[in-house]
């Protein structure tokens, strides 16, 4: 994953536009992919990923350049979807179980692998609505972004052993789907 | 090292590739030998991690981006107004977290009682301080009255009613 160089964090604290368009441009692409993978709904996550990058841009002179700024875009960005999810309060809507659909069918070897894009899209997003928001973010950050559980205990404020209970019920409940 | 323990790795550290050299070398010790565990980590793998592989990168649609741009145009345009400062300054006292903000509640409370208390007691001070300051012109008033030898009247205190009477 591309890294925002420290010279534009700088110029974009300062004020200088373009900079921050560079953040964006190198960040937006995975803050979009988590948020979309917690939210599951194109347009809210369209709304959310504005409203992290409105934040970023208030929050750019607080930021220390000592801190890992990736992990950093990432707190923001999965706390504000983890708040929307919240204040959301209806949940998402499950998806129609997957297994009943014989194109989806992951117990059928080897079909996980051939299955188009789209229908990739609906399997995940299937498998995660039957989590809870803050084990979906786990879910996200560790499977599909790979992060280390320091990096997930760091993004989410919580600790190591948090990421790890919530790792584990969530792969509890994703195998007996 | 019993299956129970080992299939909590395989759900946690195990997988994830953070376990510690020697308890991997014990867990992979008891997979050698236990059938069952092995199928549960087939499971695990199947069910949790293959899934999550080779995913597609999900961009934003590009419009986000000048929308972005707009409303940090509204952000910067509202921050010089002088309301937007005047209210960001009152907030932001507000923003203060609890314990901080009943501290500086209480001091204040304190010091506001503290105040008023000193000016009753000074108000208060000021009014004996006045009652016996008159007592003492009276009091010297006498005395010096009292000086006058051979006026029979002497003794009176020139009130009034004394006059009335004697």
């Amino acid at each position: 994953m591309q890294k925002v160089p420290n010279d534009v964090v700088i110029k974009a604290q300062e004020g200088n536009m373009e900079s921050f368009e560079q953040i964006y441009r190198v960040t937006s692409g995975f803050v979009y992919s988590t948020i979309f993978r917690i939210i599951h709904n194109r347009q809210e996550s369209e709304d959310v990923l504005q409203e992290v990058f409105l934040k970023v841009y208030r929050s750019l002179s607080r930021f220390r350049l000592e801190s890992s700024f990736t992990t950093w875009v990432y707190r923001i960005a999965v706390n504000t979807a983890l708040t929307f999810c919240r204040k959301r309060k209806t949940g998402i809507k499950k998806m129609q179980n997957y297994k009943s659909n014989a194109g989806l069918n992951i117990d059928r070897p080897g079909n996980e692998f051939s299955l188009d894009k789209e229908a990739k899209r609906d399997l995940i997003n299937s498998l995660l609505s039957n989590l809870s928001s803050s084990q979906r973010a786990c879910i996200v950050l560790r499977e599909i972004r790979g992060l280390s559980y320091k990096e997930i205990a760091d993004v989410m404020r919580t600790s190591i052993n948090t990421v790890r209970s919530r790792l584990k019920r969530a792969r509890e409940k994703l195998m007996s789907v | 090292m019993k299956c129970r323990k080992v299939r909590d790795f395989l759900l946690t550290d195990y997988l994830d590739g953070d376990l510690p050299e020697g308890l991997k070398k014990e867990v992979d010790v008891h997979l050698s030998k236990c059938s069952l565990c092995r199928e549960f980590q087939d499971k695990v793998v199947k069910k949790t991690s293959l899934p999550f592989r080779d995913l597609e990168e999900l961009n934003p649609e590009g419009y986000i981006l000048e929308e972005i741009k707009e409303k940090i145009t509204d952000i910067d345009n509202d921050k010089y107004s002088l309301w937007t400062r005047f209210k960001g300054t009152i907030f932001q006292g507000f923003r203060l977290r609890k314990p901080s903000l009943a501290l500086v509640l209480s001091i204040t409370v304190i010091a506001i009682s503290v105040v008023f208390t000193k000016l009753s007691l000074d108000s208060r001070q000021s009014k004996v301080n006045s009652y016996i300051s008159e007592q003492l012109d009276s009091i010297a008033y006498l005395i010096s009255s009292g000086d006058n030898s051979g006026e029979e009247d002497s003794f009176g205190f020139g009130t009034a009613v004394e006059d009335y009477f004697m």
